[in-house]
């Protein structure tokens, strides 16, 4: 027969209180996601672009096996017209901006369909109207194509990494335009799995290979 | 403890732990090789396997004063950049899902196609079905094995 010790709520506080400190467990895990990454124009919490013109998605989702890292990733590129190659994931810490972080009843592509493309799109129209300002043109006549922004008249253009600083400026739009699906690069098609060389060499982190201090 | 002197990827590295302690942690905790899986601990899923002397073993239930003297290699020591061709046929096929098992699984072929450059399905399912996927990337794996099997790795 065990002996439960009644303590009592009263007495329980009393002792909580005293050893106070103690009972405030801050644990601050040594890497933050988006702090490791190098600084840039981040107009929302899902993508940041480098001065060097690298694009990082922070995926607020949780990549098993199923694909939500490169699918994430394609419809945040696909309408900020990325180049491809210059694209990066980072799986993002938690973060109230992303709304609900669950991963699960097929519903990831669902979910993000608006808000990731539309997230895109914002970056797309900020780097568009950074370089009409600074060309002194219409951003009518301007182009968001593959990492840089062309101008169609003159043929001037600007890569997306030259524009990064001028573009976080830039008033974030609240609706910006879709594309049109007959213009997709990316979705619909077979992109291949970002995740699967780290997987083929070992690099993948699980959570078993993470090392907190102590 | 004891002072052991183990051969991992070509490289010597002389460390100090309990000689029992199995190789698996001597390389993931001591070393920070931590391309090498922890799964069951017993020996039955696979995720765990390393090559020594080119054999494949699981190194979850192999001391590690067993290891010293020989040459063990890793997933990382596969190829310095993943350019082995067994890797580059794994990311043409797309096999890996959730990737836990893949570092146990390439190491296993690796060792099927040092022995048996040509592998028939049978010699497949001999060499690889200690090594378990629980996403189910079978297909994939031995197409990717044949693949490399071919040279048509790219």
């Amino acid at each position: 027969m065990s002996a439960v010790v009644k303590i009592g709520r009263r007495r329980f506080l009393e002792v909580a209180a005293g050893t106070g400190a103690g009972l405030w467990l801050g644990v601050h895990l040594p890497e933050n996601a988006r702090a490791a990454e190098p600084a840039g124009f981040e107009p929302n919490a899902w993508l940041r672009i480098d001065p060097a013109g690298g694009v990082t998605v922070f995926l607020a989702k949780s990549e098993m096996g199923q694909g939500s890292y490169t699918g994430m990733a394609v419809l945040v590129a696909e309408e900020l017209a990325a180049d491809w190659r210059k694209v990066r994931v980072v799986q993002a810490d938690a973060d109230e901006r992303f709304g609900n972080m669950m991963t699960g009843g097929s519903s990831s592509v669902r979910r993000s369909w608006e808000p990731l493309r539309q997230a895109g799109a914002a970056a797309r129209e900020m780097l568009v109207s950074a370089a009409a300002r600074r060309w002194g043109v219409e951003g009518g006549a301007c182009r968001a194509r593959e990492g840089e922004v062309i101008h169609l008249p003159s043929g001037r253009h600007l890569g997306y990494g030259e524009l990064a600083l001028a573009a976080a400026k830039e008033k974030v739009p609240k609706d910006p335009p879709l594309l049109d699906p007959k213009d997709w690069k990316l979705i619909g098609r077979k992109v291949p799995r970002l995740d699967a060389p780290d997987k083929t060499t070992g690099r993948a982190r699980f959570g078993i290979d993470v090392r907190v201090p102590g | 403890m004891a002072t052991l002197k183990l051969v991992v990827n070509g490289k010597s590295h002389t460390v100090q732990v309990a000689p029992e302690t199995p190789l698996l942690w001597v390389l993931r905790d001591t070393l920070g090789l931590t391309g090498t899986k922890f799964g069951c601990g017993i020996a039955q899923c696979g995720a765990c396997t390393v090559l020594l002397d080119g054999e494949a073993v699981r190194s979850c239930q192999l001391p590690a004063r067993e290891a010293a003297g020989h040459g063990i290699t890793t997933i990382e020591g596969l190829a310095a950049k993943g350019e082995h061709p067994l890797q580059k046929a794994w990311v043409a096929e797309e096999v890996p899902q959730c990737g836990y098992c893949q570092s146990g699984q390439l190491v296993a072929a690796a060792a099927l196609l040092a022995r048996k450059p040509h592998p028939t399905d049978a010699e497949i399912d001999e060499a690889m079905s200690g090594v378990l996927c629980r996403c189910g990337t079978y297909n994939r794996i031995r197409r990717a094995i044949h693949r490399a099997a071919k040279g048509g790795a790219t």
